[in-house]
């Protein structure tokens, strides 16, 4: 999957946690971008029917992350999330 | 002293070497609270050592010409009213009714919190200044002055009466998760640290809605003023906006002189500053769970 450099989810150089996720062993900071990103990625198959994601691109920060996602050769799939203090979804909008 | 945002743990003052050493070994833990710490506050790109982190620290923290109330308000406006203004005060702008409720429904546990916060400064400190600085904010926010002068508390429990909740509907209902973890977080910050470290983590806060921010440099105020002579929102709403409009810019402009005064004579700047970047992380996420709620509540309405 492809995602930005530094942690998948802010970006950031600092920590060095590791998770496997969709078979691949991913960057984070801290342990809550993981379950971030997890949720998000489950929140994105779940209402896109997708059962792989190749690319994500996000914007933004932690008071909102503009996001697009891409599954093989098919159009963006874009949405604005934005997580609680354990990590968890608080909101998810698409982006029409 | 120098002090830990994230833990509290003190160093000898201005002794950033140390302070960035702390920060390195939690940071290469991946430990939460210090990474999210260095990524909001002072940089997401790890730095070459521990003596770059030390530097940007030092930056970051002296005042230089700056007084300490100045600098807590600079820090106040890059948090929430920046160039990424949080969210919260963007939709309270022009506000929705659920947005509004949302507002109510949460805030009413924050100042009952807000109460033992002030009760915890009062009974730590000696100094009569501050005490009656207190029992001021206390009846302002909480007690109220006989019925000609309602409450903060009373007239935000009017406003969730005027939007079509009922008084008992509102106080039945219990804090969502984010806030009863914030109110939890202040009520420790409160009986555990100094008097004038809860009073800048406090009172600090009143600056959300303190309308001389934008002097310096806040790019909106807490709400758009003009909503307070139309007829887009409910009177009772209008008088608790009013209220906080009107009386956070003397709360807050006083509590930081207080602040300022007591911090230097007692040689605490540091541990103050400290204190409240902590309590703004919270602040943070305690107005997110209004907008959650918020944001609840407009699912259920248009289901």
């Amino acid at each position: 999957m492809k995602v930005q450099s530094g942690c998948a989810i802010c970006g950031s150089t600092w920590g060095d946690y590791w998770r496997e996720i969709d078979g691949e062993r991913m960057f984070f900071c801290c342990e809550i971008c993981a379950d971030e990103f997890e949720n998000m990625l489950r929140e994105i198959k779940k209402r896109t029917g997708w059962r792989e994601i190749d690319e994500i691109k996000i914007e933004g920060d932690y008071r909102g992350r503009v996001v697009s996602a891409k599954s093989g050769d098919g159009p963006s799939y874009k949405f604005v999330v934005r997580f609680d203090s354990k990590g968890a979804i608080q909101k998810f909008e698409e982006v029409k | 002293m120098t002090k830990c945002s994230s833990c509290g743990e003190t160093f000898s003052r201005e002794d950033w070497d140390s302070l960035a050493r702390h920060y390195y070994d939690f940071a290469s833990k991946s430990d939460v609270s210090h990474v999210m710490w260095l990524n909001r506050y002072i940089t997401k790109e790890k730095t070459r050592d521990e003596k770059e982190l030390a530097d940007l620290l030092e930056r970051y923290f002296k005042l230089d010409n700056l007084s300490l109330g100045k600098w807590i308000r600079l820090k106040f406006i890059e948090r929430f009213y920046g160039s990424r203004p949080h969210p919260f005060v963007v939709a309270l702008q022009q506000p929705t009714k659920e947005t509004l409720l949302g507002y109510v429904l949460e805030h009413q546990h924050f100042l009952r919190q807000w109460v033992r916060s002030c009760s915890y400064i009062m009974a730590k400190t000696d100094r009569v200044d501050v005490t009656l600085y207190e029992l001021d904010n206390i009846n302002t926010e909480f007690g109220g002055f006989g019925p000609e002068r309602p409450s903060h508390y009373e007239l935000l429990l009017r406003m969730g009466e005027s939007l079509g909740l009922k008084r008992g509907e509102i106080l039945s209902t219990e804090p969502l998760p984010d806030t009863r973890y914030c109110l939890g977080a202040w009520d420790e910050l409160a009986a555990r640290e100094h008097w004038v470290e809860t009073m800048a983590a406090m009172h600090g806060l009143e600056l959300i809605a303190d309308r001389t921010l934008t002097e310096d440099g806040a790019v909106m105020h807490y709400f758009d003023p003009s909503i307070l002579r139309g007829d887009k929102v409910t009177e009772a709403t209008k008088n608790f906006l009013r209220e906080g409009y009107e009386a956070d810019v003397g709360h807050s402009k006083e509590a930081l002189e207080l602040v300022e005064k007591y911090s230097s004579e007692l040689g605490m700047i540091e541990n103050v500053q400290a204190t409240f970047l902590k309590s703004i992380d919270l602040f943070h996420t305690y107005l997110l769970a209004r907008l959650q709620r918020a944001e609840m509540l407009t699912k259920a309405t248009t289901r």
